[in-house]
């Protein structure tokens, strides 16, 4: 791509951050920040690189803050193409404002979900 | 590195990397690596895209179109790396102000897109809006990659149709609904096991176009609050859903929770129909604002007079230009938009008559828009429903431009019912044929009887309660000394105006519900319900309640534990309906065809078999309709006593070995008003049957 990003797209959006820990073959993205359009290169990277030699992922959405429209969709896709591939992709912790978006917006019953990060690592490794 | 060779800039404008656009499709488009826009105007001298950061609402950018991105009549720019969740638009047009020539170009203001997908400014239902903001509507683009999961429009047949036509936000704003996001889309996927054990499966939804509700809002003395535009018959963006009625609408995912909405009542046997308002706009007449059209292209997008102001063949200040092909065009992709798109089932078009006249107000013989829509591929199984009359006074009720295939909310239907049910002479004869589908309406054209959509009651105008209820309107609430609404409600009080104990009367009310439920289950057409009616629902005698966002419109679903008889009755009345083939035939009866067990399809009868009485006085009509059907013979009698006094009727004899159950008989109290299907107790062959005062009985004739 020849053309670099330009300022205006980018400098609205909090900082988006992922963290990842791996144990056995489950690995736990922590997700701080907001999803937005503008981050979606970085998260789908993020969360593609988290995977690598696990066999499952546990997205941590403790700390998310707005994840939009196009956000959702990113996970959607990732969503699909990591279960597409075998393996197992959950979501934990998703705070009541994010699941109630989720659901009226028909994304909820899309996923899979934990209350709590360790649920969702015991019930997937 | 892309595929494409068109996916690299060729302009710098106002600091942003362009390239003259793609003229189609009209309205902002993502694109690989970019935005897309596209706009028409036929006389703007200079056209300007406005960029607002979405965040802030601060102005972004304006850029201005060389000539170079212009064909025809249309500019297009198509935006490098611009953030599709990062702005707000608008274009800024030039051009004269001339009134010989109908232009009202202003170029201090920034229009909206016609073709928007998405409109920011009124998001959350009822926030005061900032009312210094310049620009208060804006566009935005949304992703258009909802996933229907195998949905697609229903298409059920219209004969086994019963429509509930309803307000999206009144629905389940009341706190009695009990649902999480009260008032909204996702409102009425919540209440969808309700609409599923009434029997309904049709929802209409008043308007759901982006709207202003504050469009006219002023204090009401009355109230106490402010006037609204409720009911919403002013369009902003004929292309973007409501966002005031979307939970996430705060988030611009009202799109989503819309389609969410739809796919949810598919899943449910629930087709979904639109109101839509395309005979005018939110602009007024010449004193109201510049939004869009007016600026965009005033002379092509309004019927104007000669002198330059607007015809207003709607009431409502203006009249949309629906048959210059332009416009004519916006329309027919605006449908197809919602068809496709949002998998709608179907559209009822408020004050359609005017859709068929031209720039002048001329009524076309063949209008071009009609006949477009009627015909259009995208659109052909999709029910299209006109209210056949407009505020000029053309009245097309039965001779309405149908090609075919558009069907008409029938007013005689509403108006003659009504008349029987309060007891006015002269009326048996003209309940007679509304019952079998208003044959002198539809019959010349060979429309059929689904030509017709039955109502007694809808938005505009009484509840079905408040019909039985007030003898004249009580619109002191609009603020207007009672001026406003219809005068026109052919309507009875039972024995005194309004709110009563007296149980006389509180019976005498439900029994009248009861009867124009059952007759409008039993006519031939499609039928329709009013949202509430099957619950008792009260607008306190207001006729007109377009303007409160209050109680006056809420469904208060306490009424449910109160009125159980009515809404038991209403339940099991439609369930019959559908139980009988003989009550849904798509032709109109007729008394010199066979039908079944020796009846014709239709064979008139009063106190005496075969002897109906069709003198002036009379208040009584009875019928039998006899249907062979694949699964058996379908025969029952419907008899309607309106008169005040019982009468003692001898039923048609039967063959040998079949009798007349009773399935409804709203003279008896509850639970023997109403038995599901073969469960009635039988009537012995040759007794008189009494059937009391103002009251009503189907039949059906079963094996003994």
């Amino acid at each position: 791509m020849l053309l670099k990003k330009l300022r205006h797209s980018t400098n609205r959006n909090p900082e988006m951050n992922i963290t990842i820990s791996q144990s056995d073959k489950t690995a736990v993205a922590t997700i701080t920040g907001d999803i937005t359009h503008a981050v979606t290169g970085e998260f789908q990277a993020g969360l593609l690189s988290a995977f690598g030699s696990a066999g499952g992922l546990v997205l941590d959405f403790a700390g998310i803050g707005l994840l939009t429209s196009a956000g959702l969709r990113t996970l959607l896709l990732l969503y699909r193409e990591a279960r597409q591939s075998g393996k197992n992709f959950v979501l934990a912790a998703v705070p009541d404002y994010v699941r109630d978006v989720m659901s009226v917006t028909g994304f909820w019953e899309q996923f899979v979900a934990y209350d709590t990060v360790e649920q969702a690592v015991a019930a997937i490794s | 590195m892309s595929g494409r060779i068109d996916l690299y800039p060729t302009f710098e404008i106002a600091g942003w990397k362009v390239r003259p656009g793609r003229v189609r499709p009209y309205g902002a488009t993502v694109v690989p690596g970019g935005v897309n826009f596209s706009v028409f105007s036929s006389t703007a001298t200079a056209c300007s895209l406005v960029l607002f950061d979405r965040q802030s609402r601060a102005l972004m950018s304006e850029l201005r179109l060389p000539d170079a991105f212009k064909i025809g009549d249309v500019w297009s720019i198509t935006i490098f790396d611009l953030d599709p969740e990062s702005f707000e638009y608008g274009f800024r047009m030039d051009g004269p102000w001339d009134l010989e020539t109908g232009h009202r170009f202003d170029v201090s203001k920034v229009l909206l897109d016609p073709y928007v997908r998405a409109i920011s400014g009124r998001d959350v239902w009822g926030v005061s809006p900032d009312r210094d903001d310049e620009f208060p509507y804006r566009g935005f683009v949304i992703p258009e990659d909802f996933d229907w999961r195998g949905d697609r429009p229903l298409e059920i047949p219209s004969e086994d149709l019963v429509i509930y036509e309803m307000h999206v936000r009144g629905f389940t704003r009341h706190t009695s609904s009990c649902v999480p996001h009260p008032g909204t889309y996702a409102g009425v996927v919540e209440k969808i096991p309700y609409l599923k054990g009434l029997g309904v499966n049709c929802v209409e939804l008043l308007p759901v176009f982006e709207f202003d509700e504050f469009e006219m809002s002023e204090p009401n003395p009355f109230t106490g609050d402010d006037k609204m535009n409720y009911w919403g018959y002013s369009t902003v963006g004929f292309f973007a859903p409501k966002g005031g009625y979307a939970a996430t609408g705060s988030m611009g995912m009202q799109a989503d929770e819309f389609k969410s909405m739809v796919r949810a009542l598919h899943a449910a046997g629930m087709e979904v129909i639109l109101d839509v308002v395309f005979n005018h706009t939110c602009e007024g007449d010449h004193r109201g604002p510049t939004i869009s059209f007016r600026g965009l292209d005033n002379q092509v997008y309004y019927m104007l007079t000669p002198e330059g102001y607007y015809h207003n063949f709607s009431g409502c200040g203006n009249s949309l230009n629906c048959n210059n092909p332009v416009v004519r065009d916006m329309v027919l992709e605006c449908l197809r938009f919602w068809v496709s798109e949002y998998h709608i089932d179907g559209f009822r078009f408020d004050a359609a008559a005017i859709l068929g006249r031209d720039f002048s107000g001329a009524v076309l013989n063949n209008p071009p828009l009609l006949e477009s829509v009627a015909l259009d591929p995208i659109l052909k199984k999709c029910k299209l429903i006109a209210e056949a009359w407009d505020a000029g006074g053309l009245y097309l009720l039965g001779k309405f431009p149908n090609y075919g295939r558009f069907s008409e909310w029938n007013g005689k239907f509403r108006d003659d019912l009504r008349d029987f049910l309060r007891g006015e002479p002269g009326r048996t004869g003209l309940v007679a044929t509304r019952l079998c589908g208003s044959p002198d309406l539809y019959e010349p054209g060979g429309r059929g009887p689904l030509a017709s959509i039955n109502f007694i009651t809808c938005h505009d105008g009484f509840t079905l309660r408040d019909l039985v209820s007030y003898n004249v309107k009580h619109n002191e609430a609009n603020a207007e000394d009672n001026r406003d609404g219809c005068d026109d409600n052919r309507s009875w009080n039972c024995g005194v105006e309004g709110d009563t104990t007296d149980p006389e009367i509180v019976a005498r009310r439900l029994r009248q519900g009861k009867n124009a439920l059952l007759a409008l289950m039993v006519a031939r057409g499609t039928p329709m319900l009013l949202m509430g009616d099957e619950m008792g629902r009260t607008q306190h005698g207001n006729n007109n309640a377009y303007c409160h966002d209050n109680e006056f419109n809420w469904l208060d679903w306490t009424l449910l534990d109160r009125e159980q008889e009515l809404f038991r009755f209403t339940r099991m009345a439609i369930a019959l309906r559908k139980a009988h083939p003989a009550l849904r035939q798509a032709r109109h009866p007729r008394s010199d065809a066979p039908g079944a067990l020796g009846f014709p399809e239709v064979s008139w009868h009063g106190r005496r078999p075969w002897e109906p009485d069709w003198s002036g006085e009379s208040r009584f009509v009875a019928a039998v309709f006899a249907a062979a059907t694949p699964s058996g013979d379908d025969v029952l009698y419907y008899g309607w006593n309106a008169g005040h006094l019982p009468a003692m009727v001898e039923l048609p004899p039967l063959p040998e070995g079949v009798v007349w159950r009773v399935s409804v008989n709203t003279g008896c109290p509850t639970p023997e008003d109403v038995f599901a299907q073969g469960q009635g107790p039988s009537l012995e062959p040759g007794r008189p049957f009494l059937l009391g005062p103002r009251s009503s009985v189907l039949l059906e004739a079963l094996p003994s």
